[in-house]
């Protein structure tokens, strides 16, 4: 008997949106890709800088020029949101033979070690793989007040409720998508940013008969830096899920998918 | 990732189930600290049983791994309806690995394997086909073995013959996981100790048919070898455990009540001695050690058949007791159809199959 020939891994991309994270990026780079080690992929880490004045992107380029093998760098001119930067991301993780793309933040608040578990079940079949706080083994910070929780497993509810979706956390961004999935959706059609752009991808995912499972992980506080959350970003995703359910009235309603 | 207690299937609503009803095939992995392994094991065996159209799952017992392999594991258990994943507590060995294994699959063919990649998923199809020629029991040998050879092969070696001597099943590999088993054959073997490599022996005493297929063996690519020279001795003293009970486990009375008579007799010949030596070799009692002889036969005699009576007892008392404790414990189990053949399912399973979320494989009840 021979031995089988091992056949190549998976090639994932760790899509990171950055605009000001010049205190956080040179510590998760490396920590992503140390996670990754012993997973059987071959990951690439693609930070996506919308023009951060604190020069995020001139330490995103050295860290590339350290590994070009494993890190990649996308500089977009000015901040336009994080939607469109995770869009562009996209494309070029899908240019670069990306089999797998991941959405992760970068200011520490998404925790490399929860990623293998995430690309495990990316590998295990699942078309989206949600990162879950609030599926059982899942956890937030103790550093978010009452009102910040609040306000977050409120927009869960708030849009599974009126989207009829079953999963738990849709407004996170930590996700490993099958590039098969995206290459489904219709992207360029994507009109949300922020916590908005999160929903609207898992329930396009959702539409379109993926395979969606949620992971539990822990969101921590970010490591440092300010948080770009803010009012306007909730407003915008609550009239986005309107909007959604709106269209949803409009074709025929499909019963989530079945085994492929 | 790794917080206690009781972490359950989360969000699976997506899937629908793969198939009613149980998988013929339950795999069985033990796992400890094999991280880099396990995505490669799932997908190769993925390939290997789909093409093969078989309705299969895989049951990963982890062993107290400190991986990482458990958060892994998580992951492919909460996207392939076909992984389950039965979470220890600590870490317990291969042996209760392998018994957890038994208690949460449900397939009628039971294969155990090595997570570490040197076991080949495509020799089981091969190991199928054996079983359907009329066997309950396909041992793997690995005829071309990919290990040390002083450290690893050599002691392997004389453990095979040594075994095979002395119990009369002949195997050349005792030491490969790879098997396949008949459910029927080893749902009610209690395995202890490091008794798995002994399965064969269970099982032949029970009747069985055994047979042995050469199977591919690969070179280790990650992680280390959890073996060495120090499981020589163990493997030993296993094999002695495994012929007294064997020959023994349920007739102990014989054992000491033989011992007890062949010290009557001697007991009885002292005596003669004693009265011989008095009557005709002009000796008194005193200037001979044979009295005193005899009657310390005597009562070493009259103790060994009472402990014959008492280990009868024993045995009668051990056996009655179905409630053999689990040699592990399980922190959670993780899954499709969480179980529907878990014989006593151990205390602190953190995971009823109510619990799950609707929609998942399989229904809970047989």
């Amino acid at each position: 008997m021979t031995a089988t020939p091992t056949r190549p891994s998976p090639v994932l991309w760790v899509c990171l949106p950055t605009y000001n994270e010049a205190e956080n990026l040179g510590r998760i780079v490396p920590a992503i890709l140390a996670a990754l080690e012993p997973v059987a992929v071959d990951a690439r880490v693609l930070v996506i800088d919308d023009g951060s004045p604190d020069g995020t992107g001139a330490i995103a380029d050295a860290i590339a020029d350290a590994d070009p093998d494993h890190v990649a760098v996308l500089h977009r001119p000015a901040k336009a949101g994080i939607g469109r930067a995770y869009l562009a991301g996209f494309a070029r993780a899908l240019a670069g033979g990306a089999d797998l793309v991941a959405e992760m933040d970068a200011d520490g608040s998404h925790r490399p070690a929860d990623l293998p578990a995430l690309v495990a079940a990316a590998l295990g079949g699942a078309d989206l793989v949600l990162g879950s706080r609030y599926v059982p083994g899942g956890s937030v910070t103790s550093r978010w007040g009452r009102v910040r929780q609040a306000i977050s497993r409120g927009g869960s509810t708030y849009a599974r409720v009126l989207l009829g979706l079953p999963q738990r956390d849709l407004t996170g961004g930590f996700k490993v998508f099958s590039a098969a999935l995206l290459g489904r959706l219709d992207l360029k059609g994507v009109r949300c940013d922020g916590y908005g752009f999160q929903v609207e991808l898992t329930y396009r995912a959702v539409r379109a008969g993926a395979r969606v499972v949620e992971v539990p992980i822990h969101f921590d506080e970010r490591a440092a830096g300010v948080s770009k959350m803010g009012g306007a970003i909730v407003l915008e995703a609550a009239w986005m899920v309107l909007r959604l359910r709106r269209e949803r009235g409009s074709d025929t309603p499909r019963t989530p998918p079945g085994n492929v | 990732m790794t917080t206690l207690g009781g972490r359950i299937l989360p969000g699976v609503e997506a899937l629908a189930p793969p198939t009613a009803g149980s998988p013929t095939l339950s795999v069985l992995v033990p796992v400890y600290n094999e991280v880099e392994s396990l995505v490669r094991l799932h997908a190769e065996l993925a390939e290997v049983l789909d093409a093969e159209g078989l309705a299969w799952e895989v049951v990963f017992v982890d062993d107290g791994s400190r991986d990482g392999s458990v958060e892994l594991l998580e992951g492919l258990a909460l996207a392939d309806p076909r992984v389950r994943l039965v979470e220890f507590q600590a870490n317990r060995g291969q042996t209760a690995a392998l018994a957890a294994g038994l208690a949460y699959a449900r397939g009628d063919v039971i294969v155990p394997m090595d997570a570490d990649l040197q076991n080949d998923p495509h020799d089981i199809p091969r190991l199928l086909a054996k079983l359907d020629e009329g066997y309950d029991v396909v041992s793997g040998w690995r005829h071309d073995r990919q290990d040390r050879g002083l450290t690893r092969r050599l002691p392997s070696f004389v453990a095979n013959r040594l075994i095979s001597r002395v119990t009369g099943v002949r195997l050349h590999d005792y030491g490969c996981s790879l098997k396949a088993y008949r459910r029927s054959v080893v749902e009610h073997i209690h395995l202890m100790g490091e008794m798995h490599r002994f399965v064969p022996i269970y099982a032949k005493d029970a009747g069985a048919r055994v047979a042995e297929l050469p199977v591919n063996h690969r070179p280790r690519e990650f992680g280390r070898s959890k073996y060495g020279l120090t499981r020589t001795p163990k493997v030993i003293i296993d094999l002695i455990t495994l012929q007294v009970l064997s020959r023994y486990g349920t007739k102990p009375g014989y054992v000491f009540g033989g011992l007890g008579f062949v010290s009557f007799l001697l007991s009885l010949l002292a005596a003669a001695g004693a009265i011989y030596f008095k009557f005709f070799g002009d000796k008194t009692f005193s200037s001979t050690p044979l009295p005193l002889a005899s009657l310390t036969l005597f009562s070493v005699g009259v103790q060994m058949v009472l402990m014959g009576v008492l280990a009868e007892l024993v045995v009668r008392v051990y056996h009655d007791d179905s409630r053999h404790q689990p040699t592990y414990i399980v922190r959670r189990v993780l899954g499709a159809g969480l179980p529907d053949r878990d014989p006593s399912p151990p205390e602190l399973v953190a995971a009823p199959p109510a619990a799950l979320a609707p929609g998942v494989a399989g229904p809970p009840g047989r």
